[in-house]
């Protein structure tokens, strides 16, 4: 029972973690329509950011916000820069995956020429950890930090969402372009909107893999895939499914090497992913999109 | 028809002269400078050769060759060396990733420290040292690449080789290229014996095991233990051997987990290690102890004794503890090599303070290994020098170290390679990690508990 206590709680925060990212890259994708794989990039650049404003002596929070914000600006850029322009050129999203793509190995190369390839991380204490006990379980203040920032994320993103004229637009370009733009949307500025928030997510998320473990230039790739997968297993075209999705991949992450070996875990987190899609392809909370977009 | 019997004949015409001038060949008395002439052709093509006979200079390797001959020629003593303009030494570890602190620590430091020295004392015998870095990627198919590229374009004939997947893969092609391998780090059992090209200066894994797993058994009392192996040759040479050799000193293994050497998140191993509630967890890991120890820490794993490959304390101690988990590793134990500076003597004491000012941390065994490394391969150049010739190649370093019986001495230290199966013996030392504020970082990571002499490791059960 300790045991399963402990496996849950540990999967918990890994879930945390990658919920922020996927969330991120699905609001990307209910909008934009394509995996959006520079996400892993901007993950990663959102860590060394804060990492850069906390060696040149800016204090953590202020660190954090400053890497979310540089991330958000590096989403707008990418969106009036790129994705516009390929828009208007009427690019299949192919096109919009493979320059994403490509995109992500410019960026991190341009983060390993500037901050080398060794691992980084975020210094959030000056002494020595100490894990809580409580009961049989122990937690980390960073785990518990990772958790409570996770909440505390999905909190002001489901008021955006929901209470603000923006996030109401968001999710209406979401749920169908054509729609939105006869009741006069301005969807190229939800776009941008969606881009910003987005990646401001993949930035705190960085941060806290930075703060928690530690990140080299190339940690995002892993990340950006297993996002990929959340969002298939949670239901394209549903956040709470992403959410669900993301969670679920940092459980069975944690507790399939009890099972089986951990060099199985990837292993069991694609037969997962197959045996899904196998009995229900539109994932555990996804809308019948396919039958919408045809 | 015609035109096929002329041909014929004229072909067994060719063919008759081509056999007489053979065997006039092989007729013609052994010349005293066929080895050297013949190993001249192998020899590195880069650097320019002088051949040392007497007011004979020569700016190819091949007239250079022609001159060592001609004064070979002259007398029946040992052909005059073929001395290059620099020796070129290869080496090979990763340079990037999560390795590279690593690294910069245990093998670039130690080598560049070697090399000034060496420069500095007028290279050997007057011609300077150049050392030639290949990344190897930490994988066996980089290492070979590596390999390739310093044997093939630098033309080094002596490579000094990191970690035990890479070496494992370079030792298999050693002979094919006539490389001579020095490996002052990787510690697999699957390296005895490997290759008579490969040449171990650190003592292999099973050797400083027992020396730990004894202290664990006899000396803690302590009864059962756990393995955490990373999913590589070490980590399976590891487990392996620990559920060989514990039972015969006294230990239980209560469990095993294998994880992945490229992951981040081993809070899964960690949970599982818990509920084996052994006394001593070992882990079979290299470059992510680190973050294992960190995951043990977060879930509340702290054993009586956490052991794990030898020298880690010292190369990847510095980073447990910026991590934050200084005082999850102070019962770490390590058995190593002799490396302390105060009973090594005075060469030791100076090396040990100018790697400590160049890497901000303690010398410890890997460390000590690369810098000695490069000693070791001057040592194998200076005897082979003795026999003339072109004696700069694979080959001849390699004959160099069975002349030597495997004695080999470096500023620092004197150790005893078996040229039978490239394993190295060493006496050894039982430490572990204390907090001492008079030590960089706040931590002394070779606190000495227990030495075995050179006997006492070799009476050892293996």
């Amino acid at each position: 029972m300790d045991v399963i206590g402990q496996l849950l709680v540990s999967g918990l925060i890994l879930g945390a973690t990658y919920a922020v990212v996927t969330v991120g890259f699905a609001l990307i994708f209910n909008i934009a329509r394509f995996f959006h794989v520079m996400h892993g990039a901007v993950f990663t650049a959102g860590a060394y950011f804060a990492y850069e404003g906390v060696r040149r002596g800016l204090p953590l929070p202020v660190a954090v916000l400053v890497g979310m914000a540089t991330c958000a600006l590096m989403g707008i850029a990418l969106e009036v820069g790129l994705h516009r322009p390929l828009r208007e050129k009427g690019a299949p999203s192919l096109i919009f995956m493979m320059a994403s793509l490509g995109l992500l190995y410019v960026v991190q190369n341009i983060i390993a020429v500037i901050w080398g390839t060794d691992i980084i991380r975020i210094a959030y204490s000056t002494g020595d950890v100490t894990p809580w006990q409580i009961g049989p379980v122990f937690v980390t203040p960073m785990g518990l930090a990772t958790l409570v920032a996770a909440v505390v994320f999905f909190v002001v993103l489901w008021l955006f969402l929901n209470r603000t004229r923006v996030g109401i637009s968001l999710k209406a370009v979401g749920n169908s372009v054509p729609l939105a733009i006869i009741v006069g949307t301005d969807v190229s500025r939800v776009m941008v909107v969606t881009l910003a928030v987005g990646s401001a997510a993949a930035g705190l998320a960085g941060i806290l893999v930075a703060m928690n473990i530690g990140m080299t230039p190339y940690t995002g790739f892993d990340v950006v895939l297993l996002a990929c997968i959340a969002v298939l297993i949670g239901g394209v075209g549903s956040l709470a499914g992403a959410v669900s999705g993301a969670i679920l991949l940092g459980v069975i992450r944690t507790v399939a090497p009890i099972a089986v070996s951990g060099l199985w875990s990837e292993f069991i987190i694609f037969l997962a992913l197959f045996l899904l899609m196998y009995v229900r392809p539109r994932g555990l909370f996804g809308k019948k999109v396919w039958k919408s977009e045809v | 028809m015609r035109k096929g019997n002329i041909g014929f004949v004229l072909s067994s015409v060719l063919a008759v002269v081509a056999l007489l001038l053979s065997a006039c060949s092989q007729a013609a008395p052994p010349a005293p400078t066929a080895a050297p002439a013949k190993a001249a052709t192998t020899a590195p093509a880069g650097p320019a050769t002088t051949a040392a006979a007497p007011a004979t200079s020569a700016a190819a390797p091949a007239a250079a060759t022609t001159a060592a001959a001609s004064a070979a020629a002259a007398t029946s003593a040992a052909p005059a060396a073929v001395i290059p303009s620099v020796y070129a030494i290869g080496t090979t570890y990763p340079l990037g990733g999560v390795y590279q602190s690593i690294f910069k620590v245990s093998t670039t430091i130690p080598h560049q420290i070697a090399i000034d020295e060496i420069n500095a004392a007028g290279g050997i015998d007057g011609v300077p040292v150049k050392l030639i870095v290949e990344d190897n990627l930490g994988t066996a198919a980089g290492g070979v690449s590596a390999m390739q590229k310093l044997v093939s374009v630098d033309k080094v004939p002596a490579i000094i080789t990191s970690m035990s997947t890479a070496t494992v893969a370079q030792a298999a092609v050693a002979k094919d290229y006539n490389t001579l391998l020095i490996n002052p780090g990787a510690v697999t059992d699957a390296l005895a014996g490997a290759s008579p090209w490969l040449f171990s200066i650190v003592p292999n894994q099973s050797l400083v095991k027992n020396a730990l797993l004894y202290y664990f058994a006899k000396q803690l009392g302590h009864k059962t233990i756990g393995v955490i192996w990373q999913n590589d040759d070490l980590g399976k040479g590891t487990i392996a051997y620990i559920k060989r050799v514990a039972p015969v000193v006294g230990l239980q293994v209560v469990g095993d987990v294998a994880i992945d050497p490229a992951g981040t998140d081993f809070s899964a191993a960690a949970i599982q290690a818990k509920t084996w509630n052994a006394d001593i967890i070992d882990l079979g890991v290299t470059q992510p102890i680190p973050l294992v120890v960190k995951a043990m820490t977060d879930v509340g794993l702290k054993p009586k004794a956490l052991s794990s490959s030898p020298g880690n304390t010292t190369s990847v101690g510095p980073d447990v503890i910026k991590l934050g988990y200084g005082s999850s590793i102070l019962n770490w134990y390590d058995a190593v090599q002799d490396y302390n500076p105060q009973r090594l003597g005075a060469a030791a004491q100076a090396y040990a303070a100018k790697y400590e000012k160049a890497a901000g941390t303690q010398v410890g065994g890997p460390a000590f290994n690369n810098y000695e490394a490069i000693y070791a391969i001057k040592a194998l150049i200076e005897q082979a020098k003795k026999g003339g010739g072109n004696f700069y190649t694979g080959e001849r370093l390699r004959q160099a170290m069975i002349d030597l019986k495997g004695n080999i001495t470096t500023p620092v230290e004197s150790f005893l390679v078996n040229t039978s199966d490239g394993t190295c013996l060493r006496p050894l030392t039982i430490v572990n990690v204390v907090q001492d504020a008079t030590k960089t970082g706040g931590y002394n990571l070779s606190h000495e508990l227990q030495s075995f002499t050179l006997d006492q490791v070799k009476a050892m059960p293996r």
